[in-house]
């Protein structure tokens, strides 16, 4: 009678659990797909324009100028690569600050040697929003548009902020200290503040991996799909996040996060809101959410886009130790902001942002990790006290490996029908079986790390951890 | 069908789907990448050969038949009307027109892609004629701004740039956005119709920004006439107005403009004075050294910041007081925006003693 009784109530929690499990893996799936098409959408009806020659006789006169802001924490490998990179950019006005954020190794010393930086006190700056003490300017007469902040260490919003203070230009763009633009990625971001400057008051670029790619002096010499499966895996993953979620967000006015290592943003506007705020690890997304508050309180037309074609490398972490700390490190960084802000979520008042952006995130970042680990780990352990069908859990695993797939093949054929960055038919294959693998266990792996993000976030943790750099593959 | 064979039917159809798009794109791949190099194979026949018809070494421009591939012509067209000039531009232009070029940019203006409609737009700058205005005028009403804005230039180009009216007629109630490329072409359209653009700028109907737009066309232009319309304008009630007339007095460059500079730097909105002091540094005004320097003091930073760096421009003939105020103006500058102006005016006063 007992037994029967709990056998009842494990069947009934099992059918509510699993109901609950498809109907959020179906709402996801849903999105995902819609995503797919008004992203597909926006690259037919704008595609990108190809000839970077015939962009700058068209753009280059109208440009405005341009403040480069490149937070560097302990990137001694990597710093001067970066700069040279950064100082081959075509953009008709711009100038770069570096800020080194008290770092413990010798990046301000490779960069006063490499670039034969001198210090400066000729320089003016409003304290407009706060940051830990600068302890010297330096700047060189060989690399007039490069100047570097030499600061206490804060974080990297802290650096940013200093970057702001210091910077002259109209737009500033933040950036990793360790990626490499592409020459004329300045100039295609730039084309919203063109196109509509009286509205527009940030945009991101597309992040790619730059692991398997050929670089010398900071230069982006030949594209390649990475060796490495865990890398391979990320460009697949940041594929689907850059050209598929956050194209059709944009197209729907509900960005919610321009990434730190490539973003343009109006100068007056970060001003408006403070700065980038401390005492969080998403400060990118914080400062997109908060603009997008701001903006809606005062009922001021905005406009924050996200473009495509300008391209950031990056380094993506190869070993797994360094993968899961970044991963969790990110999506504390999201949960942070969601407490933040969690009077946005679902409000009409914050149009698409509060109901679609918020509920993006309420749906992938809130209860999407939870949930879906305890269905990987409940889900076994009801099919192994016979609650569950063996056909019909078999079969729904199935279509969600094959919605897998095709999403991310979706965002591969969006890749290769309008943008072409992959040379090779051979990189195309290659990213083609990483699509189909990432489902057998780098997706639950992923879940694991957001999961571990999320516990750190409801401790209350802080730390950034450290990432470590292998710098960039030479030519 | 059972919801079973429906599940299982949804991952295999799903799995084929993608595998099949992949298939089908890498195939794509394969066969673009051979069309690119038979493209860059074209080309390499077809510009020699516009280069030695250009040089008179050759009688009549044989093409082969590639005359018909619209977007080779566009884009070789393009890239050689930049460089070639005078008569053997002309004779380009009639080898070309013989060959039919002209007409097969048009239609592709007409019905290519957009960024084909765009190469065929610039292309079409080595041809005028009264077709060509025709579907230049035609394809600024089609749906891609890009397009638009290139048809424009192309107009602008051409000596056939819209009336200035028609042009802000096409923001304000039209499908045009005030861009910076507008803003761009603009200026370059006004050059030709000062007139225009003086009558345009005594509109009701225009928001600030455009105001400040069409000023800063007239700026720009270098004409004088302009001058009368923007001086009126720095006594607008709109301080975003006032500032606009100010930077486009500063393009303009006419010596008349002293009064109007001088009660700008006393302006009441920071915008204005910041405006002012820029036009003083731009056109080298030594006459407002003194009013420059009660700048330093400003509450705004943005406005000390820039006086201080038109004090530094101004001053070659009494270096030594300057490196006296420069000195101690740091401390103006990176004093916080909160605090009162009061000191930094006594601090500004001590640090200039006797500068006038």
């Amino acid at each position: 009678m007992i037994a029967a009784y709990i056998t009842h109530l494990l069947v009934s929690a099992a059918s509510i659990f699993a109901l609950f499990v498809i109907l959020s893996g179906l709402a996801q799936n849903l999105i995902h797909l819609a995503q797919l098409a008004v992203a597909g959408a926006a690259l037919v009806r704008q595609p990108p324009e190809a000839d970077s020659g015939s962009f700058w006789q068209r753009y280059a006169k109208a440009a405005p100028p341009i403040a480069l802001l490149a937070p560097a924490y302990n990137e001694e490998p990597t710093v001067a690569e970066s700069v040279r990179s950064l100082l081959s950019i075509r953009y008709p006005d711009f100038e770069i600050i570096v800020i080194n954020d008290g770092s413990k190794d010798a990046t301000l010393q490779v960069l006063i040697d490499q670039f034969h930086l001198q210090k400066t006190e000729t320089r003016d700056y409003e304290l407009a929003v706060s940051h830990q003490p600068i302890r010297g300017l330096y700047a060189s007469s060989l690399h007039p548009r490069l100047l570097v902040i030499d600061k206490e260490n804060g974080g990297k919003a802290d650096a940013l902020n200093a970057g702001v203070n210091l910077a002259t230009a109209p737009i500033i763009c933040s950036m990793d200290a360790d990626s490499v633009l592409e020459p004329d990625s300045l100039l295609r971001a730039v084309q919203p503040f063109l196109e509509d400057p009286q509205r527009v008051i940030a945009v991101g670029g597309t992040i790619r991996v730059a692991n398997g790619c050929t670089i010398a002096d900071g230069r982006l010499i030949k594209i390649g799909a990475p060796r490495n499966l865990l890398a391979l895996m990320q460009t697949v993953e940041y594929l689907r996040s850059f050209l598929m979620a956050r194209l059709a967000w944009s197209e729907i006015g509900a960005v919610t996060i321009i990434s730190g290592a490539f973003g343009l943003f109006r100068r007056a506007a970060v001003l408006d809101v403070g700065g980038y705020a401390h005492r969080t690890v998403g400060e990118d997304m914080e400062l997109v959410v908060r603009l997008h508050r701001h903006f809606r309180d005062l009922k001021k037309p905005y406009r924050i886009a996200f473009v495509p074609e300008p391209v950031c490398w990056t380094e993506a972490p190869e070993s797994l130790k360094v993968l899961a700390r970044q991963r969790a490190r990110w999506h504390r960084g999201a949960l942070e902001t969601f407490e933040r802000h969690s009077k946005m979520a679902f409000n009409p008042k914050y149009g698409s942002v509060g109901i679609i952006g918020f509920g993006w995130i309420v749906l992938s970042d809130v209860i999407g990790p939870p949930i879906e680990m305890l269905g990987y780990l409940l889900i076994p352990v009801w099919w192994w006290f016979g609650v569950l069908s063996t056909d019909y859990l078999l079969a729904f695993i199935g279509v969600t490996f094959a919605f897998g797939v095709a999403l991310s093949v979706g965002a591969l054929a969006l890749e290769e029908s309008e943008l072409h960055r992959f040379p090779r038919a051979r990189d195309l294959m290659i990213l083609t079986g990483a699509a189909i693998l990432e489902n057998f266990g780098y997706r639950q792996l992923n879940q694991i790390w957001r999961l571990k993000g999320t516990i750190d976030w409801l401790r209350g943790a802080q730390s950034w951890g450290e990432m470590t750099r292998k710098g960039f593959k030479a030519a | 069908m059972s919801p079973l064979a429906l599940l299982w039917t949804a991952a295999i159809a799903l799995m084929s789907f993608s595998l099949a798009t992949m298939t089908a794109l890498i195939g794509a791949r394969v066969a673009r990448k051979q069309q690119k190099a038979r493209r860059a194979a074209r080309r390499a026949l077809v510009l020699p050969e516009m280069i030695h018809h250009i040089g008179g070494l050759t009688g009549e421009l044989k093409l082969s038949g590639m005359e018909k591939d619209a977007v080779l012509m566009a884009e070789v067209v393009r890239d050689l009307a930049g460089l070639v000039i005078g008569r053997e531009r002309t004779r380009l232009m009639e080898a070309l027109q013989r060959l039919g070029v002209d007409d097969a940019l048009r239609r592709l203006l007409k019905r290519g892609s957009s960024n084909h409609r765009v190469l065929a737009a610039e292309a079409l700058a080595l041809f005028p004629a009264v077709e060509t205005y025709a579907a230049l005028q035609r394809a600024q009403r089609q749906d891609s701004k890009r397009v638009r804005l290139a048809a424009l230039r192309t107009l602008i180009e051409l000596e056939r740039p819209p009336s200035i009216e028609e042009m802000i007629d096409g923001v304000i109630g039209g499908d045009e956005h005030p861009s910076l490329l507008f803003s761009d072409l603009l200026n370059r359209a006004a050059r030709t119709q000062i007139d225009g653009a003086c009558v345009t700028l005594e509109r009701t109907d225009l928001p600030a920004a455009i105001r400040v737009m069409v000023m800063q066309a007239l700026g720009a232009s270098g004409d004088e006439l302009a001058l009368r319309p923007l001086l009126a304008a720095t006594h607008a009630d709109d301080a975003e107005v006032r500032a606009g007339a100010l930077a486009a007095l500063a393009t303009l460059g006419h010596p008349d403009i002293g009064p109007a500079v001088e009660a700008a730097l006393i302006d009441k909105d920071w915008r204005v004075r910041l405006k002012a002091v820029e036009c003083v540094r731009k056109l080298g005004l030594t006459d407002f050294f003194a009013a420059v320097m009660a700048c330093a003091a400003d509450d705004v930073w943005w406005v000390r910041y820039r006086a201080g760096q038109t004090l530094m421009s101004l001053a070659d003939d009494d270096v030594a007081k300057l490196k006296i105020f420069a000195k101690d103006a740091v401390k103006l500058m990176r004093r916080p925006p909160t605090a009162g102006a009061e000191p930094a005016l006594q601090l500004a006063a001590q640090a200039m003693g006797g500068v006038s």
